[in-house]
């Protein structure tokens, strides 16, 4: 059976820097040259889905299990949604549909 | 580079302002520079001045009395628009001890004024006005050494506070109000071909009454408005934000308010002489 499922990714060409004893993140675009500071959480919400793309459901739960305190202000996958579409707006993040199993 | 103009005023503001400089033999020039005054009309009815770079006229003519202050602001645009093997910061930088601190601020924050007292106080000149960084990773930064502009209440207050500060006419009415060049000090003229190595990052800014203050600052934010504050960030692709990384990994980054001059100096001293300056309680805060 095959699901097809819109799942956030980063936007091609992103590259997420930052320093340990900073919470922010930079995301710079190596093809289009644009340039963020994303703040968390959001920021936290870039690497787990630099690791592979994620429907706003599977990320929720991501967060929710590894993510702790920094998420807190996240209480729902509405609210999570919302603060991508953030992140969609400025172009970083986007959302397609794949087929998975 | 070469000038050549028909104004007197260009010509003796010229040599007043570079008069430490060599003058190097025309074999090969990188900017010919042309002031003049336009024909016709204008050259007698509310006269005016032309700037040309190789012929072209790149800015609408300016009043004849603010032929040097156009003089210089020319010069900027020659070197931002072409000096492409540098990324170039609208920002001074200053160098003690073989620190070099780099002030990027917009327009009216203070960076001259201060820029100004710092190299009337022992520090060496690299620019008040374009920090030229290497593209190497070294964090390098490369010298201009040329003359500060100095606005307003500014030229009175560097002039009476460091009489021995040399300084070209007074141009009154530009769009940035009264203005006068302060001369580069002849050291660091001298030592123009010497770069420097970026230790710190500061965003100063002058506030009546304010006390002088120094804050730790986010390296990500500074990185953004470093880039912000760039005139070739997007010419130069990703070796520029390299070079950027590079510049905010091996600084102290700092916001920095004062009003009181002496008490900057003071500061500024403390940071490079391994005294630990104060620091405010806290971070700045920044907005997404």
């Amino acid at each position: 059976m095959k699901d097809v499922a819109a799942r956030w990714k980063l936007v091609d060409g992103f590259l997420l820097d930052g320093w340990s004893d900073e919470a922010e993140v930079v995301a710079y675009n190596r093809l289009s040259g644009d340039l963020h500071v994303v703040p968390p959480p959001q920021c936290l919400f870039l690497k787990h889905l630099q690791q592979a793309p994620l429907t706003t459901e599977e990320l929720f739960k991501k967060l929710d299990v590894s993510d702790g305190e920094a998420v807190h202000s996240i209480v729902s996958v509405r609210g999570l949604d919302s603060r991508l579409e953030q992140l969609a707006g400025l172009g970083i993040v986007v959302q397609s549909r794949c087929v998975c199993d | 580079m070469q000038v050549s103009s028909n104004i007197g005023v260009v010509l003796d503001g010229a040599r007043l302002l570079y008069s430490d400089r060599e003058i190097a033999p025309p074999d090969f020039v990188d900017f010919h520079i042309a002031l003049t005054r336009p024909f016709g009309l204008r050259r007698w009815w509310r006269p005016q001045v032309n700037f040309r770079l190789d012929g072209h006229a790149p800015f609408k003519p300016l009043p004849l009395a603010q032929a040097l202050p156009m003089f210089e602001w020319g010069l900027n645009w020659c070197i931002t628009s072409h000096c492409l093997d540098y990324l170039i910061i609208h920002a001074a930088v200053v160098e003690k001890n073989g620190q070099a601190l780099v002030m990027p601020a917009p327009p009216g924050s203070g960076k001259s004024t201060l820029c100004a007292a710092l190299v009337c106080n022992g520090w060496r000149l690299l620019s008040d006005e374009l920090a030229l960084l290497k593209l190497d990773g070294s964090g390098g930064v490369v010298p201009l050494a040329r003359p500060v502009c100095l606005k307003n209440e500014s030229v009175s207050l560097i002039s009476s506070r460091f009489p021995d500060a040399r300084f070209g006419p007074l141009c009154n009415d530009t769009i940035k109000g009264d203005v006068a060049h302060m001369l580069a000090p002849a050291d660091s003229v001298y030592r123009v071909g010497e770069a420097a190595t970026v230790q710190a990052v500061i965003f100063p800014r002058y506030i009546k009454g304010a006390e002088t203050q120094l804050w730790l600052r986010s390296r990500a934010y500074t990185l953004l408005e470093l880039a912000k504050q760039s005139f070739n960030f997007h010419v130069l692709g990703e070796q520029a934000y390299q070079v950027l990384r590079g510049v905010v990994d091996q600084s102290q980054c700092y916001d920095f308010h004062y009003s009181d001059l002496e008490q900057a100096l003071q500061l500024f001293d403390d940071l490079v002489e391994e005294r630990e300056p104060a620091l405010g309680e806290g971070d700045s805060h920044y907005a997404l």
